[in-house]
């Protein structure tokens, strides 16, 4: 069993160091601390040296610039959230969490943005929008804890992403702290303020904390939908669902939602919620719409009808503000509720054409059986978002190593249909090999450039996004 | 220690960042639900040892056992009994800590002695030693004492029970026989909500039986000392669970969550568990037992002198019972007097039992918090229904140099129905 190094090649003196910025409570070592700070939500576990929770931006910045001074890798994270071992320090180091840097700075209603510090909790942005007759589209399943300098991280998408997009489609600005400690902006921070030049923002976004730290950002946000209608529809299997789900998509129907759930998760959720889930059905499809109201009910008997020649079994409409969300509860719900069939899940989140996706839910599943596995299978259907659960037991090595295999058997599908390893979950620990597979040589080198330019030294989050030979530190130590 | 499966089910998600009070008043990832899971987690694997880190009891001694993870976890894992089942592993490999030898031990299992404590201060409070330690000069030394000072009701009564006869008749025909359990917070702290509350029963149809029972037991539970748990229930199941009472009722949440699974307090398997279980849902707490048991609440009250009001959830009344609507109901029934929802009314207070004397800092922390909530209602009156919560509240609010009333619903309820000053 692997322990925390303890203090590491971190002197008292180094200690005192960062005690001094961000002051002694926020400032870790002793090994228990360490212990509570080596995992996110993915089965990677990794002590940092030293655990720091500044509480201002020049607290960030002066730590940045106190790792790049001593060569100290620094793994930055909001909620420990990431499900690919993005939020776990690899080389121990400095781990900084930016939970403190949770302040709501601005919201203006006349340009419709948000400026926010990175540590604000997503749902938190959605709490004091919402008395305003706003959201920010960006809802990941994880939208109770995870914050939106991890959502940018990530660039996450989330249940709404049909319709609305996913994060990097709400992002107008960053402020960040680059590796030396300095503040840069990119985009606008104030709306109108854009300047005359390249864009950068776009590179940050699921950069997964390996360029620079986003201290702020300003959001774009968008006014709540006057309506909704939601459906329930189950499916007697996972693929007349998905084939339903294509059949919306090309009948030019953009609903705000699509999602396909298997037959063990409605019966883990229904053990969880007791919603009247039908226990036993093959799948189900969550479908929502929004808009202004009347335009919906023609969408509605259209999608009806649709899944009703796709094969669906039954079908049932929320009545209530209060059915509607407990559903979305449900689906939210689905990663934790899992915990009730084994203790541990490796979550993958390949992406395919629409074209595919009863295709990719079928070869999924056939993966499952090739390898005695349990694999879970839910889905942002409508923009191809594949989120297959493998299930596994910590205890049994010979399980894990299963699902690895199939792990990589699921990526290699998704690649030959034309889709990506990941479309929000992020490459993090989990996929840094399959790099190579999704990326020409080429790309990668390119990457690689922007990441040598950035952080020259490797100090960022080492070891993540970008396999062993493109990573930075190998270039500045000259191998 | 068990509940190692009850653990393994817990998958990391981050849900608890949620809710979990102590997480959303620190920020800190130590002091959320999946830590304190994972911490157990390598407590059982050998991988730490509590009798040689202090470091390690400490963060189990952080959680407040209020449940709120557990009601937002996917997995539902119940992270309070892991916490129990650890602060007993504790407390039996480490022995007991002073607080709980002295306080838990010593005191609340003899109402004797709790009395004579009580007795001693009002003394303090008589005696001017109180003023003194408001006074300036001290007070910056004695920054501690004031904090403990604060969860001190400014005027302490008689205890509950002196001078009450141990069966009280209803007025009229007895409709329903009941045991009313008297807890050892409420029997010192709450005696004239008790005194009022008892008041309305009897004027309801309520033949009262006070049984001389001991404490509940929670406090023991809840930090870990399941033997001492054990002995008291044995002591007050064959008091309380017998079949001519047609309901227990308690005004106090803790004691009413207790009871309601006495079997597992004395042992699930036992025999005195086996035989008391068919008595269990007849442990009702005091606002369910009269909305639900009494018919209509509203008849013959008169206008409220208070404008409006609020309701602060006791974690053992909403997540461990399931109760909501009760109190709020008996509230609304009040003629004259507005309800208010309380902004974060779920959410604990940090009493929660003796932590907020205990955990001065995170507790502190809490109960301002609820303050500002308090403050932001504009209620000039709050309720609950759990004398450690209201201690709590009340010391929040003293800390700040307020004062505001605080009552039980059916105390209020009784000041409606002019039944306020019980003569027995």
């Amino acid at each position: 069993m692997s322990s925390p190094a303890g203090h590491g090649n971190f002197s008292p003196q180094s200690l005192k160091a960062l005690s001094d910025i961000v002051g002694p409570a926020f400032c870790r070592s002793q090994p228990i601390d360490l212990e509570l700070y080596s995992y996110d939500s993915s089965p990677f576990i990794h002590y940092p040296s030293v655990v720091v929770i500044p509480g201002q931006v020049e607290e960030m910045a002066e730590v940045v610039s106190l790792c790049r001074r001593h060569g100290w890798p620094l793994t930055c994270r909001g909620a420990g959230t990431s499900l690919s071992g993005g939020a776990v320090a690899h080389r121990g180091g400095v781990l900084m969490s930016t939970t403190r840097m949770n302040r709501l700075l601005e919201i203006d209603l006349l340009e419709e943005t948000a400026l926010v510090e990175s540590g604000l909790v997503n749902l938190d942005l959605q709490k004091a929008l919402a008395p305003f007759g706003y959201m920010f589209p960006p809802d990941p399943a994880s939208q109770k804890a995870s914050t939106l300098g991890g959502n940018i991280a990530e660039n996450a998408g989330g249940i709404k992403g049909v319709k609305y997009g996913i994060t990097k489609h709400h992002v107008l600005g960053l402020e960040l702290i680059l590796d030396d400690g300095s503040l840069v902006k990119t985009g606008a921070l104030k709306k109108g303020f854009e300047f005359i030049a390249p864009d950068l923002t776009g590179i940050f976004l699921a950069s997964e904390g390996t360029l620079a730290l986003v201290a702020r950002a300003l959001l774009k946000i968008t006014p709540l939908p006057k309506s909704y209608k939601t459906l329930s529809v189950v499916f007697d299997s996972l693929l007349k669902s998905g084939q339903a789900v294509s059949a919306i998509i090309a009948q030019g129907i953009i609903p705000t939602a699509l999602e396909i759930m298997d037959r063990r998760l409605i019966a883990a959720l229904e053990d969880y919620l007791r919603l009247g889930f039908p226990v036993g059905a093959e799948a189900m499809l969550l479908i929502e719409l929004d808009g202004l109201g009347p335009e919906l009910d023609p969408q509605l008997a259209k999608i009806k009808d649709i899944c009703f020649r796709s094969g669906a079994v039954s079908l049932e409409e929320a009545e209530t503000a209060e059915d509607r969300e407990k559903l979305w509860l449900a689906r939210r719900s689905g990663n934790g509720a899992l915990g009730r069939i084994k203790p541990s899940t490796i979550v993958q989140d390949v992406t395919v054409p629409i074209v595919h996706l009863s295709k990719m839910l079928s070869l999924v599943q056939e993966v499952a059986d090739r390898h005695q596995i349990i694999i879970v299978q839910m889905a942002h259907a409508g923009d191809g978002n594949l989120h297959p659960h493998l299930l596994f037991d910590p205890s049994d090595g010979q399980e894990y190593l299963r699902c690895l295999k199939a792990s990589a058997e699921i990526f290699a599908a998704a690649l030959k249909v034309g889709g990506t390893i990941t479309g929000e979950h992020g490459i993090g620990l989990e996929k840094v090999t399959f790099m190579t597979d999704e990326f020409t040589k080429v790309e990668l080198d390119f990457m690689a450039a922007i990441k040598s330019g950035l952080d020259p030294t490797g100090i960022f989050n080492p070891d993540k996004v970008l396999p062993q030979k493109w990573q930075a530190y190998r270039k500045a130590k000259g191998s | 220690m068990a509940g190692y499966e009850e653990i393994s089910r817990c998958n990391r998600c981050g849900f608890c960042q949620s809710v979990c009070p102590t997480y959303l008043h620190s920020q800190d990832e130590v002091q959320v639900a999946r830590a304190r899971i994972y911490l157990t987690k390598l407590l059982i694997e050998g991988k730490y040892d509590f009798t040689k880190d202090s470091q390690v009891a400490k963060k189990v001694d952080q959680c407040l056992l209020c449940g709120a993870c557990t009601a937002a976890c996917p997995a539902s894992v119940k992270t309070d009994e892991i916490m129990v089942a650890a602060r007993n592993d504790f407390a039996s490999n480490r022995g007991l800590k002073l607080f709980q030898k002295l306080v838990y031990r010593g005191l609340l299992p003899s109402k004797d002695r709790l009395e004579k404590v009580v007795a001693l201060l009002n003394l303090y409070e008589k005696s001017g030693a109180r003023r003194l330690l408001y006074g300036q000069t001290l007070r910056r030394a004695l920054d501690r004492l004031v904090y403990y000072d604060s969860f001190l009701p400014d005027k302490l009564s008689q205890p509950a029970r002196a001078g009450l006869a141990s069966v009280i008749r209803a007025q009229g025909q007895a409709k329903l026989k009941i045991v009313y359990f008297l807890g050892c917070a409420s029997n010192v702290f709450w005696a004239q909500t008790v005194r009022r509350s008892l008041a309305y029963l009897a004027a309801r149809g309520v033949e009262i039986h006070l049984p001389p029972s001991t404490c509940c037991g929670e406090p023991h539970r809840s930090s870990g000392d399941l033997e001492e748990t054990r002995r008291l229930g044995l002591k007050n199941a064959p008091l309380i669970f017998q079949a001519n009472y047609d309901f227990i009722v308690t005004d106090c949440s803790t004691c009413a969550k207790a009871l309601s699974r006495y079997d597992q307090f004395v042992g699930a398997d036992s025999k005195e568990g086996q035989r008391l279980r068919a008595f269990l849902p007849k442990v009702l707490d005091l606002n369910t037992f009269v909305v639900e048991k009494l018919g209509s609440i509203s008849a013959n009250l008169k206008p409220s002198s208070f404008s409006r009001v609020t309701y602060h959830d006791p974690c053992h009344a909403l997540r461990g019972l399931g109760i909501r609507e009760a109190p709020r109901a008996i509230l609304k029934a009040i003629p004259n007097l507005e309800f208010i929802e309380l902004e974060g009314a779920e959410v604990c207070c940090g009493g929660a039992g003796s932590y907020g004397f205990n955990h001065p800092e995170m507790g502190g922390r809490l109960a301002e918090s609820k303050r500002l909530r308090i403050a932001q209602s504009g209620a000039d009156l709050v309720s609950t229904s759990c004398p450690a919560c209201a201690l709590q509240l009340g010391a929040g609010l003293k800390r700040a140099g307020q004062s505001i009333a605080m009552v039980h619903p059916v105390e209020l309820l009784a000041e409606s129905a002019q039944l306020g000053v019980f003569k027995p």
